[in-house]
């Protein structure tokens, strides 16, 4: 087996996604290659992957889907049968169901190019982690451990991990209610609002450049 | 009456429409910077789509005439799709039952056809319907409607 990570984010080294390889990285013994969307073109990075049969692709989900940057790697690679494929997810929103469209979309590019599903992780509410304390992400960082510890014994996603993960499919009507609460408090916008501030951007927080 | 057009392919324009041909356009993609929610608000740091921005906004319909990738839209799209993050806040409400963007504007085009061209394998004409008329939802469009070139051809006819 020779696994290659794909971060599959624009934000390459700095972003969530970067996080979250290192972390299942940590669980592994082996330490597999990392490639960058960003940084890579993709032509090239296509022909690399083609020396591995165990693609792991980390990314943010973008409005319903992977990034376009990433889906421009997908437009280089090659079908084969040969190729066995895992994706772990990770989305601002909480609900893992809002990665559902990805997801399916994910399925049938497998299908197509003919890789073997290695399964999806899927992480909701990772907007901020790389702006909290190691302490707040400890629960998340021990499970991506766990995961990268499980896919080196087992060579396939864990399905507990899975689920472990997609939790929170979607809220219930009590935690819709009390999120509501808690936004007419204002309580739900405290770190855009602190990063607006921090960035002098707050008063133009509304602003309607292009229209009305 | 407002109309834009948005195509990847050659395909009919209306008079007085305003065109945008993603054919002759490589667009930057999204950085992840999240300066269009936190630095510059509704701005994107790449300035390729100001111009797009301003038409789409002000039309009250708009036709996409979208290639179909791999079973899904191309990359050059979903560049496209991504940076209308710019159209919302980054604000989460979660009146719809889930959470979801506010709206930045109070203005959105009322009604956006989607005109597909391509090949799928099956299951993938149905992922591919439902991810565009999701996206649309999400940015406060009304009417939505996703179809095949030639259907949407034996409609006007």
């Amino acid at each position: 087996m020779k696994t290659l990570i794909i971060n599959g984010s624009p934000n390459g080294r700095k972003g969530n996604s970067e996080i979250f390889c290192r972390k299942f990285i940590n669980g592994m013994q082996s330490q597999p290659e990392i490639h960058y969307v960003a940084e890579e073109d993709p032509a090239a990075l296509a022909a690399y992957m083609d020396d591995f049969d165990h693609w792991l692709f980390f990314f943010p989900l973008y409005v319903n889907a992977m990034p376009g940057i990433l889906k421009r790697l997908f437009e280089h690679l090659n079908p084969s049968e040969e190729k066995k494929v895992g994706y772990v997810i990770q989305s601002g929103f909480e609900e893992a169901f809002q990665s559902d469209w990805l997801c399916t979309i994910l399925k049938n590019f497998n299908r197509r190019m003919g890789y073997l599903d290695l399964g999806i992780v899927v992480a909701g509410g990772m907007a901020g982690i790389r702006y909290m304390p190691e302490q707040m992400n400890k629960k998340t960082f021990a499970r991506l451990e766990k995961a990268g510890s499980l896919y080196e014994q087992n060579r396939v996603f864990d399905e507990e991990v899975i689920q472990q993960f997609g939790q929170l499919y979607r809220y219930s009507e009590k935690q819709l209610k009390h999120n509501r609460f808690f936004r007419k408090l204002g309580l739900t916008n405290t770190f855009w609002n602190s990063m607006l501030k921090k960035n002098n951007a707050y008063q133009k927080r509304y602003n309607k450049p292009f229209g009305t | 009456m407002k109309t834009f057009i948005i195509k990847e392919y050659n395909a009919p324009t209306l008079e007085g429409a305003t065109v945008f041909d993603l054919s002759q356009t490589e667009l930057k993609h999204c950085l992840g910077c999240w300066s269009c929610w936190w630095t510059t608000p509704g701005k994107c740091v790449h300035k390729d789509l100001d111009e797009f921005y301003r038409e789409y906004l002000a039309a009250d319909k708009v036709y996409i005439y979208c290639n179909v990738s791999q079973g899904f839209v191309t990359s050059n799209m979903k560049a496209m799709i991504d940076r209308m993050i710019v159209f919302v806040l980054p604000y989460i409400s979660w009146d719809k039952g889930e959470s979801c963007h506010e709206p930045r504007y109070d203005k959105y085009p009322s009604s956006v056809k989607v005109i597909y061209n391509g090949e799928f394998i099956p299951g993938e004409e149905e992922a591919f319907i439902a991810y565009w008329k999701r996206t649309l939802d999400m940015m406060f469009v009304k009417e939505i409607s996703v179809k095949r070139y030639e259907a949407m051809k034996e409609v006007q006819q």
